[in-house]
């Protein structure tokens, strides 16, 4: 009486998932994200401006007891004065009395492709920056920097002496622009040691 | 049996290669898939597109400021992490001034260096004076946003400067002049490329 088990086979065989309609949605959205895709990031820099009657101006009371550093950029040189009447020339070592003037210099860049070191002749953004240490170890409290250019100084000059000033690096000097160039800003301390001169006036053509 | 006892040892090794030859054969004949089974392996292609999506939209740019970059309009590089607002743009390119997708004034160039023609200008002052149409333009612009601020709650008097980097400092002066003549003129950002390096550069 052996019963015969009817058993039903199972198909254990997997069917391929259809990818296709997936394939379709992917290829449609690449097109899509694509046009929405910014390689480039995009950021700002904000400034203030002395046009029109702007609040970045300071009271004659403030003016007396303020460095009011300004600098200018000529086809030459940066022109560093100070709307206070600081002897700014005196502060970093120079002749007192005379026009400290920070004349363009040559400098080390990587260029080209492969990117290799070429010599370049720009602002020295390295030596005014050692300046502008000593301006703000002097006057802490100060922020503002009124920057003026000559006529026909392009705009991305402005932009890079901003970058320059803006934030208090590792060390307080600088003697390669390499060093300069790599350096980290500072992430501690209070304001006035993270920041120089964080708040960039633009003034009207010198 | 007497035929098998019969072979020569080469033989017997010659049989046996040749049956195992067969064998293999069979065997090829069976895995092998027939014309009307065949498909077409997309696997691979789905991977690729999938990174391809994931990277595209890990760098979706949710950016209020779209920068239609050219020749004309280079902006220039800084250390800057500062991310931008929405607010109204002035572009300014080798060639014109643009408010917001509308084109207002069309340089005249002197020497390869942009200047504002003198009709435009409502005084004859090249770095104080006023760019009739600009000034126009963002008073209008103002008014709207007045507008909408009594709706929504937000009033944000600042205006985005995108230029070209080559831009003259007296062209950019002169903008920021007129724009500082409308409510929107009391602060400005400058759009630039994020990833530049600090110091000399060959600029």
């Amino acid at each position: 009486m052996a019963r015969g088990r009817n058993k039903k086979s199972v198909d254990t065989k997997m069917e391929d998932i259809n990818l296709v309609p997936m394939m379709n949605m992917v290829v449609c959205l690449i097109p899509v994200v694509l046009f929405g895709t910014s390689l480039i990031k995009i950021g700002v820099v904000d400034v203030s401006s002395k046009f029109g009657n702007s609040s970045a101006k300071p009271d004659d009371k403030e003016k007396e007891k303020t460095l009011g550093l300004t600098i200018g950029i000529t086809e030459k040189a940066f022109i560093v004065k100070s709307q206070g009447g600081v002897d700014v020339s005196e502060m970093v070592g120079g002749t007192p009395g005379e026009e400290l003037k920070i004349p363009k210099a040559p400098a080390l860049v990587f260029d080209g492709d492969p990117p290799r070191e070429i010599e370049v002749t720009d602002y020295d953004y390295r030596l005014l920056y050692n300046y502008a240490v000593k301006f703000k170890k002097s006057y802490p409290k100060e922020s503002m920097v009124t920057i003026t250019a000559d006529p026909g100084i392009a705009y991305k000059h402005v932009i890079a002496l901003i970058d320059s000033l803006r934030e208090r690096l590792g060390q307080d000097e600088y003697g390669d622009n390499k060093g300069f160039r790599d350096a980290k800003a500072k992430d501690d301390g209070s304001a006035s040691e993270k920041y120089l001169y964080n708040h960039p006036v633009l003034g009207q053509v010198q | 049996m007497v035929e098998k006892k019969e072979q020569t040892r080469e033989e017997a090794i010659a049989d046996y290669v040749a049956e195992k030859h067969l064998a293999a054969k069979r065997n090829r004949k069976a895995r092998s898939i027939g014309d009307d089974d065949a498909t077409v392996t997309i696997n691979s292609l789905m991977d690729a597109m999938f990174i391809i999506l994931v990277f595209l939209l890990m760098n979706y740019s949710i950016d209020p400021i779209k920068v239609d970059g050219g020749e004309d309009l280079m902006l220039p590089a800084s250390i800057t992490e500062v991310n931008p607002s929405a607010s109204p743009t002035v572009t300014i390119t080798a060639r014109s001034i643009i408010v917001d997708d509308t084109t207002v004034v069309n340089f005249e160039q002197n020497n390869g260096v942009p200047e504002v023609p003198v009709r435009a200008m409502l005084d004859q002052k090249h770095s104080t004076g006023t760019i009739v149409a600009l000034r126009d333009k963002l008073k209008n612009m103002a008014d709207e946003q007045a507008t909408n601020a009594v709706f929504n709650g937000k009033s944000d008097a600042s205006l985005t400067i995108i230029a070209h980097g080559e831009t003259p400092y007296s062209l950019l002066s002169l903008v920021l002049s007129t724009a500082s003549k409308t409510p929107l003129g009391g602060n400005f950002s400058f759009a630039v490329v994020k990833g530049g390096t600090r110091g000399a550069e060959k600029r």
